[in-house]
């Protein structure tokens, strides 16, 4: 019942917050310009041109723009794009695969590779391998990931000719731009898992376990793991948000055909069904994976309920 | 991030009687990391003089010279080579730092003051005003920074100023959070009961009671996000939206040498390597100074 009134009250929130997204997306949009400018071309007459403008509907007042634009997003109709006249909402879930595809491939890169270096690194402190860990970690979280993506399509692409430069399609088009978006997660969550790690490893439990003689591995996978879940699941999720769109440049760069980059197009062609449509599903994404988030918590850890 | 550098000397020269076991203490990493941050900061101030060329000063017949190469006459060398007009890399990656530093520190000042004002008054005032102020953070948590960023480029235009206004619009929620929670607690806490039955008014309360004792999380998100600003202003100007274009930094540098990644590495590498060395002297510094607050950079 608590989880009933908990996952209502979220929703409301979200409800909030994803109306709140679309009404500033369309501030700004119209803010950013007219599109019927970008669309005029030589030889056009003003009475051509203020059809193109009565077609989109963009000769009505801002408020009444508001008003058909939000009585239609309701519906899930964003309306068609300016640019190419198919509906905004299908190009933009179109490009939607590719950038779960790669966010989730990028977070379970980092989030392996963050398991398996903390680890090695909280159960051989002051060691060799913890100092050069650490020594990568801040390196990591240092590196801009297009500038990555650059120093990478030129080793491995150009020099190397192992990877393809960009593209999407195959695993190996996957390659690249996983490390370049994966590695600051990776770097991040590294040193959460090992601080989280030396904590729990100098806790009393570890020291009844030990006594029992139970293995370093059994203890770490039973009896530390599961205590640094919570942390970790909220950097994943946080760092699910940002990858969704925040990797718009490294899209570009490898040529991904993914949400942010649609967003960038939109916002140089002032194509507004687009933004809006854009904004709505990553709003909507972001929104559910905290909320995912937050039932996961009570899912390792059975202390939380939601009252 | 001068003052970082300052705080680390300070650090490392205090106590000059024994200065020597106090040096062994600090870490090598961050010794290293004061020292570029320095060099950084003394670049960024005197470029005119350090810079052996004039940045935006095309030659075309001196065009994608490799690194170290001989200038013509007895012009300087071209330490890190020269792009497809000839422009110099070296000039470049030197004025680049007086963009980048004085972006990124204006704009962490301009964010975290807007995010700390509101956040107090969030978490102090309470009711109407703390929901309303929440809600736009979570709209705009919600809503990714760099398209926000990126729009509100579109709509002012490229310029030093609208980049920092971008970047203060697009970061101040994470000092709001950050101020507000200080500020929920501390609000409850005697010295603020005490103070208020002695007559003080709310503003004193918020900014002369509340705000010193919150400002030390709030000082740490502010280090970090320092290089995150960096980051943020070299992705906007990689994508033609940040700086003028006649104005160079370190991510148009990067945007032309995109183009000719594969006639010219250089172009493209230097301004990164001076991004990222940048970026991890300013978190090492950050990562020790926090370490001695008995925070972690994993919880920023």
């Amino acid at each position: 019942m608590k989880l009933i009134n908990f996952i209502t009250r979220r929703a409301v929130s979200a409800a909030i917050v994803i109306v709140g997204v679309v009404t500033v997306i369309f501030v700004l949009s119209r803010l950013v310009g007219d599109p019927i400018s970008l669309m005029i071309q030589p030889g056009m007459t003003q009475a051509d041109i203020d059809g193109l403008r009565r077609y989109w509907e963009l000769d009505k007042p801002v408020l009444e723009q508001f008003g058909i634009f939000m009585r239609s997003a309701l519906t899930g109709n964003f309306g068609n794009s300016i640019w190419q006249n198919v509906p905004a909402l299908g190009l933009v879930l179109q490009a939607l695969p590719a950038t779960l595809l790669l966010t989730t491939s990028a977070l379970v890169f980092a989030l392996i590779g963050a398991l398996i270096l903390g680890s090695i690194s909280a159960l051989y402190q002051r060691s060799v391998f913890d100092r050069a860990i650490g020594a990568f970690t801040l390196i990591g979280q240092s590196v801009p990931s297009f500038w990555l993506a650059l120093m990478l399509i030129l080793v491995f692409a150009n020099q190397l000719r192992l990877f393809p430069t960009g593209g999407y399609g195959s695993v190996r088009h996957l390659v690249m731009p996983t490390l370049a978006l994966g590695l600051f997660p990776l770097a991040r969550l590294t040193r959460l898992v090992r601080a989280g790690l030396v904590e729990a490893l100098a806790q009393d439990y570890i020291r009844t376990a030990r006594s029992k003689g139970l293995t370093r591995g059994v203890i770490l996978m039973r009896h530390c793991l599961p205590n640094i879940a919570i942390s970790l699941v909220t950097v994943v999720d946080v760092d699910f948000g940002l990858l969704m769109v925040g990797a718009v440049i490294t899209e570009t760069i490898f040529a991904w055909p993914l949400i942010g980059r649609l967003m960038i197009q939109a916002i140089d062609r002032r194509d507004y069904p687009v933004m809006q449509a854009g904004a709505f599903v990553i709003a909507i994404s972001v929104v559910l994976s905290s909320l995912l988030a937050d039932l996961t918590y009570a899912l390792v850890n059975p202390k939380v309920r939601y009252g | 991030m001068v003052k970082l550098a300052a705080i680390a000397a300070i650090a490392i020269a205090r106590g000059s009687g024994n200065a020597a076991r106090r040096l062994r203490r600090v870490k090598p990493s961050v010794v290293l990391g004061a020292l570029f941050l320095t060099a950084l900061a003394l670049s960024a101030i005197f470029a005119a003089w350090l810079a052996p060329y004039d940045p935006t000063a095309s030659d075309i017949m001196s065009n994608l010279l490799p690194p170290l190469s001989e200038g013509e006459a007895s012009a300087p060398m071209h330490v890190f080579g020269t792009d497809v007009v000839g422009r110099d890399v070296f000039s470049g990656v030197i004025y680049g730092s007086r963009i980048s530093l004085t972006i990124a520190i204006a704009a962490v000042v301009g964010a975290g003051i807007l995010g700390t004002v509101l956040g107090l008054a969030a978490g102090y005032i309470g009711g109407m005003v703390d929901e309303v102020i929440m809600r736009f953070v979570d709209v705009q948590l919600a809503f990714p920074f760099i398209v926000l960023a990126i729009m509100v480029m579109y709509i002012m235009g490229p310029g030093l100023w609208n980049i920092i206004l971008a970047l203060v619009i697009a970061k101040w929620p994470i000092y709001a959070r950050v101020a507000r929670a200080e500020a929920l607690w501390l609000s409850k806490s005697d010295f603020v009961t005490a103070a208020r039955s002695m007559g003080a008014g709310h503003l004193r309360i918020m900014f002369r009671h509340i705000l010193p004792n919150a400002f030390s999380p709030l000082a740490i998100v502010a280090a970090f996000a320092v290089p995150q600003m960096i980051i943020l202003e070299a992705a906007l100007s990689f994508l033609g939206l940040g700086v003028p274009a006649e104005t160079v930094s370190w991510g148009s540098m990067l945007a032309a040498g995109r183009v000719t990644l594969e006639q010219a590495w250089w172009i493209a590498t230097f301004p990164g390597l001076a991004i990222m060395a940048a970026v991890l002297s300013i978190n090492v510094l950050v990562d020790a100074l926090s370490a001695k607050l008995g925070a972690s950079i994993a919880d920023r």
